[in-house]
This record gives structure tokens, C-alpha cells and sequence, in this order.
């Protein structure tokens, strides 16, 4: 037995499984388990659908959204978030443009937080000549504690065709990963 | 037989009585649960739609899940949006909806809150695939229970709407 032991391993042998295969097994085991549970704490996979958030994103890309992103912070103007639609697997993929406490409305496609003009450099005007945005109007609403105003960036598709509006803190899943 | 031993027998006989009981005898939840899946069969389809006796089998068979002043408040958007109040117009609008667009109806994410003795609240995620390329939806719904002579029924269907405009 003790010459056995003493028998020295090949180098090759060692990078590949270590020197005791059993641990090296074991750690491999616990490494795959601990990435695989960071993985679905922290990261969800989303294939987008749809065409509310074009040009931005088209229908059928993939992307990632943190799910850490809001544990310590809540959603900033300009973020691209999911938000539960339907359970945790169906989510709706919008832009926040207000923030809680803020007036906003919309007039003739210009949006207006608290009176003042909203910058939206993200809206590419589509090559066919459609207005982007164009000529919506919402009436004024004030957003609550926990409430942010969502919307996507496609605005020259039809107003009612659209869905937007308030989406509350407790139903946003997180931040688009890789906007 | 020993005393000690006696009364180890009778404490672990007692344990298995208290175990087979608590499976054997469904608890509310599953109750409630049992209802949502009853409800569930009676208005998905698998293959061609039901019709004749058939329809009015699984329509008898919803009608044992609702209470007579059900209300159900639809609001999907860009699909279908109305109120219906009362077991009849639930019935007619089921039989008519199963017909139209038969589909295979899942339910996940089943969430039982606000669980009293004669009431309860549900959340629920129900997905229809009608077998088209996009024919897979789903939808959030809360659906608010009434116990009555032991049993469990449908009082409120209501949507989950993730965005308000108001």
C-alpha cells in the first residue's frame, strides 16, 4: 500500500482531476450547484416578444435582466426593466420615464415630468418616415410611492395599440442587462 | 409489556393515526385547489372542441364551481375586455368561448392567501395554447373563494393587470 501511495502522479493526471479525483468530484459538484442557483437568483433569461420596444430591441432577441439590480436601489428614468405580466415566466419589457412622486403627461408625443420636457434620445425614428413619437396624448397622472410610469420606445405605432402606463415596484423583476 | 414501552406504543400509534388523518383528509388549500382544476377541465379543450352532452357535461361540471352570483371581470388588453355577473351568463359565455376558441387551459403559479374559514383569495396564472404559432397566452388572474356548506366555490374572477393608467 505505502508503495502505492508513494507512486508519484502524473502532472497531466493532476491538472486534469486533481490529486484525489473524489474531492476534486466533490468540489466540482458544489461549484456547479452554488453557479447554478447565483444564476437563477440573480439572472433570467428573456426572449423578447413582440414589437413595442422597437427599434431598440427586436422581436426574438435574447437578452438577461438582473435580478439584483433593484435589491438596494430602486429603478432610475431611462431604465430598460421587466415587469411581471403574467406570473414570474411572462414579464413585460418597458422603459421607465417617471419616477414616483412625479407628475407626467403626455402631449403630442412629447412627454412632460412635471411640466418640463422629457429628453428620450433612445427613440430612433423608424427609416419609413412614421413619426417616432408620434402624436400621443395622456392626461396628467401623479405617480404614488412605488409607482413608476413605463413605456416603450416604439411610439409611432398606434396610441391604443400600446400598452404603457404604472407599473408598481413590488411586480418589477429587474434591469435589462445588456441594453 | 413495560409501561415505558407501552406508552412509546401507544405515543408513535398515535403520531401514524395523526399522519394517515393529515393525509388522508385534504386540508383547504388543496380544497381550493381541487376546485381551480375542476373549473379548469371544464372549459379546456384538448383536440376538437366538446359539443352536445359533452359541452353540457362540463358546463353542469362548472357550474358546481361557481356560486350563483359569481362575478368575473375580464380586462386583457388587446384581447377581450366585459363583465359577466351570475352562474347563467358565466355558463353561456364558457359553452360559447370553448366552442369559438378551444384550447388546451394550464394553471401554474397557484397562490391561496387570505385563507379564513368561509373565504379566501387566490392568484393564479392561466396560459391557453390554442395550437397556432403564437397561440400561447397567459394571463394573471385573482379569483376570491366562498365556502358554503362545507365546500368550496368561485365568488370573483378578476385580471392582474401589470400596468395601471390611473
Amino acid at each position: 500500500m505505502s508503495q502505492l501511495s508513494d507512486t508519484p502522479i502524473p502532472w497531466w493526471q493532476v491538472m486534469a482531476i486533481g490529486r484525489n479525483p473524489r474531492t476534486t468530484l466533490m468540489r466540482l459538484a458544489i461549484t456547479l450547484v452554488l453557479v447554478f442557483v447565483g444564476f437563477r437568483m440573480s439572472i433570467q433569461p428573456i426572449r423578447v416578444q413582440g414589437i413595442s420596444m422597437q427599434p431598440t430591441y427586436r422581436d426574438g432577441q435574447r437578452r438577461f435582466l438582473n435580478k439584483l439590480a433593484y435589491r438596494f436601489a430602486t429603478p432610475q428614468r431611462g431604465d430598460v426593466i421587466g415587469i411581471q405580466e403574467a406570473g414570474k415566466q411572462v414579464l413585460l419589457l418597458k422603459r421607465v420615464i417617471g419616477l414616483p412622486g412625479e407628475r407626467l403627461r403626455i402631449v403630442q408625443g412629447t412627454v412632460l415630468i412635471n411640466g418640463e420636457p422629457l429628453e428620450e434620445p433612445y427613440l430612433q425614428p423608424p427609416t419609413n418616415g412614421v413619426l417616432n413619437p408620434a402624436r400621443w396624448n395622456v392626461a396628467e397622472v401623479q405617480l404614488q410611492d412605488g409607482d413608476h410610469y413605463v413605456i416603450g420606445d416604439n411610439r409611432s405605432m398606434r396610441q391604443d395599440d400600446h400598452y404603457f402606463g404604472m407599473a408598481n415596484q413590488n411586480r418589477i423583476v429587474g434591469r435589462l442587462m445588456n441594453p | 409489556m413495560s409501561p415505558l414501552r407501552r406508552k412509546t406504543l401507544i405515543g408513535v400509534l398515535i403520531a401514524l393515526v395523526g399522519w394517515a388523518l393529515w393525509w388522508v383528509i385534504p386540508s383547504e388549500e388543496e380544497r381550493i385547489r381541487h376546485v381551480l382544476e375542476q373549473a379548469r377541465a371544464s372549459v379546456s379543450s384538448e383536440g376538437k372542441p366538446a359539443d352536445g352532452l359533452a359541452l353540457l357535461a362540463r358546463m353542469g361540471q362548472l357550474t358546481q364551481c361557481l356560486t350563483r352570483d359569481v362575478e368575473i371581470q375580464v380586462d386583457v388588453f388587446g384581447h377581450l375586455s366585459g363583465n359577466l355577473s351570475g352562474v347563467d351568463e358565466v355558463r353561456a359565455a364558457a359553452a360559447g368561448m370553448t366552442q369559438q376558441f378551444p384550447g388546451l387551459i394550464r394553471l401554474s403559479e397557484i397562490q391561496i392567501s387570505e385563507l379564513m374559514p368561509t373565504s379566501a383569495k387566490a392568484t393564479v396564472v392561466a396560459s391557453i395554447n390554442t395550437g397556432s404559432p403564437h397561440g400561447q397566452n397567459a394571463q394573471e388572474f385573482e379569483l376570491r373563494f366562498r365556502k358554503w356548506e362545507g365546500r368550496w366555490y368561485i365568488s370573483k374572477v378578476a385580471t392582474v393587470q401589470a400596468l395601471r393608467t390611473r
